[in-house]
């Protein structure tokens, strides 16, 4: 999208003559895009929610969905929902109404991760894994499984992962700070390196494994990422971890716009540098860690949508992060849905269809701006 | 009002000394104007009085206070800088990048008030970029963009301004503009200090001057006592030729001795 076109859509342009009132003047041609813009996205978010629970191996109407989710949103006896079949009921609000949730802050998660790696790094190339947690989730992920504590308990696998992307975060920093400083190029190298050391472990472990075809199977099928058979519990996993992270990315907006602006010009503003990337990257890492955690490793989120929002609404973060969220919701249930629906009633892995998508549109954006070179 | 003091500040990067010995004191109501050949230190020093950099001798004084006492929004509420480059490789509009210039004066959670607003609007049309408020930070020519910056130090209404060589980039006009808004702020009864290139608008502009080659500090104090021709001779090794313009401001000349 070229300049041009992104700037009819923010309706942006200068001032004629001299500034007479400029402050009204911004406001006035700024709010109402964004506020359009932002209204869109929330409404092809709810419009995706209702997608996701109404489609799938069995088809049940988008209007008894919708009856469901307001009868259990609004106060008791507002909607009439007696006469809807049991089987609906179980199906909507036990098996999908969960799968979509998670999608959903799944898909949130990793864009708010992503956009933030991606301001912090001042690199279009870099996503939530760059510092190892993806690494770092899979090889916890795969110990649970090939030491059998995955089956014992629907708890072990996201809690082996959940600490092994936090341990590899913990590693790749400890190694890149040095007196105080974590120059964030020795941060980038450090959890590009240690992701290659732990993915080698992660094989080694698998190949120790593979005389045991489920285990095998049940490895590699968690490492091509998935949201079948997620839970309410899932869902109250992973919530807290990516409220917790937007919380996070939340109040460190105006900073993460300074950053861009390079370290110095940021710190001379009144930024505390080091606090700000430490706290970053652990709202950050929690996001992730929670999310390889509850679906395994998916690709491309964290990357391309925070680009798509750039686009269409500029690079600063105060923008980017909410709308990056809803995107990312969007895109990852209706992601989820592709992968339901295809084959059905088979269902395709999820990390293939993100990277179906993604990395097509990735090339599209890159040939898109051959002249210019992607920046932020 | 505000005062920065230098006392036996030294700087090493893996034993080599970017400036030692230095004792300076910069008072409010000054242009201070540093000057010195290539790698003489005036960079270091402008970081070591923003505490950018940590001096590894002596002491960063704002206020009679350390500089390491205060938290860093302190020290961006008191100390502005404007460094050399000023590449902004992001599509922020001009009036965002100046508005950045609020940042200290904004707690976490501050939204921008009416008074911020001002400052942002007042800002730029002192630093001339009025106009160019929707503009994006990327299609700028490399002067409007020092003056962007410029406007982004002025809107954060700090008492002390830094600057790094401010008009490197800039034409005659825009040139002349800056010195003249630095010289304007200095008489409203800011601290200014500006590393520059351009002996004659030091002589021009400044009130004051601080000389230094190799790290050190060569010659300070008022203007027409330290640019002397021996001195400019010894320290840039050039020969110089000293006449004055007609309002009274010294002009140098300057030119290459042939080899003996």
């Amino acid at each position: 999208m070229s300049p041009a076109f992104r700037r009819l859509l923010l309706k942006r342009k200068p001032p004629e003559g001299g500034t007479q009132n400029p402050s009204c003047a911004s406001i006035m041609r700024f709010k109402p895009n964004t506020f359009l813009i932002f209204a869109l996205l929330i409404v092809l978010l709810v419009f995706a929610i209702i997608a996701g629970i109404s489609f799938g191996s069995a088809n049940i109407p988008p209007s008894i969905v919708s009856r469901v989710l307001l009868s259990k949103v609004l106060p008791d006896g507002w909607i009439n929902i007696s006469d809807i079949n049991e089987t609906d009921f179980v199906v909507i609000w036990l098996i999908r109404t969960p799968r979509v949730l998670v999608a959903a802050f799944v898909g949130a998660g990793l864009a708010i991760a992503g956009a933030q790696m991606q301001g912090l790094f001042k690199n279009p190339l870099a996503s939530p894994d760059i510092v190892g947690t993806s690494a770092g989730g899979s090889f916890g992920a795969v110990l649970a499984i090939a030491l059998g504590f995955a089956s014992r308990s629907i708890f072990y696998l996201p809690l082996f992962a959940f600490i092994g992307s936090l341990g590899s975060l913990f590693i790749v920093y400890q190694i890149a700070t040095q007196r105080g400083r974590t120059p964030t190029a020795t941060l980038l190298l450090t959890g590009i390196a240690l992701s290659s050391l732990i993915g080698a472990a992660t094989s080694l472990v698998i190949s120790l494994k593979f005389y045991s075809y489920e285990v095998a199977v049940q490895i590699l099928f968690w490492m091509m990422g998935g949201l079948d058979s997620r839970t309410w519990i899932h869902v109250f996993m992973i919530a807290p971890f990516v409220i917790i992270g937007s919380v996070i990315a939340g109040v460190f907006l105006r900073e993460l716009d300074l950053m861009l602006l390079g370290e110095e010009a940021a710190e001379s503003l009144g930024v505390e540098i080091e606090t700000t990337k430490r706290i970053i990257l652990t709202g950050a890492a929690l996001i992730t860690g929670a999310a390889v955690a509850v679906s395994g490793i998916i690709g491309f989120v964290g990357l391309v949508v925070p680009h798509i929002v750039r686009l269409l609404l500029g690079p600063s973060h105060k923008r980017l992060i909410p709308a990056s969220a809803f995107v990312g919701a969007t895109f990852l249930i209706m992601a989820d849905l592709i992968a339901r629906t295809l084959i059905k009633p088979e269902e395709i892995r999820l990390g293939i269809i993100t990277a179906s998508i993604g990395a097509p549109f990735f090339l599209y954006l890159l040939l898109k701006h051959k002249k210019e070179s992607i920046t932020l | 009002m505000s005062e920065i003091v230098l006392e036996n500040v030294g700087y090493e990067i893996e034993g080599r000394w970017l400036v030692r010995n230095v004792n300076v004191s910069l008072k409010a109501g000054n242009f201070i104007s540093l000057i010195g050949p290539n790698g003489s230190g005036k960079t270091t020093l402008l970081r070591l009085m923003t505490g950018l950099l940590t001096p590894g001798e002596g002491e960063v004084k704002l206020n009679n206070k350390q500089l390491n006492e205060y938290t860093r929004r302190e020290i961006a509420q008191n100390i502005t800088f404007v460094p050399q480059d000023t590449h902004i490789d992001f599509a922020f509009t001009v009036k965002e990048v100046v508005t950045m210039g609020r940042h200290p004066h904004l707690g976490k959670f501050g939204r921008e008030t009416a008074k911020d607003r001002e400052a942002v609007n007042e800002a730029l049309e002192r630093a001339d970029v009025a106009d160019l408020s929707n503009r994006y930070a990327t299609e700028l020519s490399g002067g409007e963009r020092q003056r962007v910056i410029i406007a982004r130090s002025l809107a954060t209404e700090a008492d002390v301004l830094l600057l790094d060589e401010p008009t490197a980039n800039l034409d005659i006009a825009h040139a002349i503009d800056v010195l003249e808004l630095c010289r304007k702020l200095a008489n409203e009864g800011k601290t200014v200090c500006i590393a520059l290139h351009d002996i004659n608008a030091s002589a021009r502009y400044s009130n004051e001057v601080i000389l230094m080659n190799k790290g050190e500090i060569i010659s300070q104090g008022l203007t027409e006592n330290v640019l002397k021709e021996d001195t400019l001779n010894e320290v840039f090794q050039v020969c110089s030729d000293r006449t004055q313009s007609a309002d009274g401001k010294p002009i140098f000349t300057f030119y290459r001795a042939s080899k003996m």
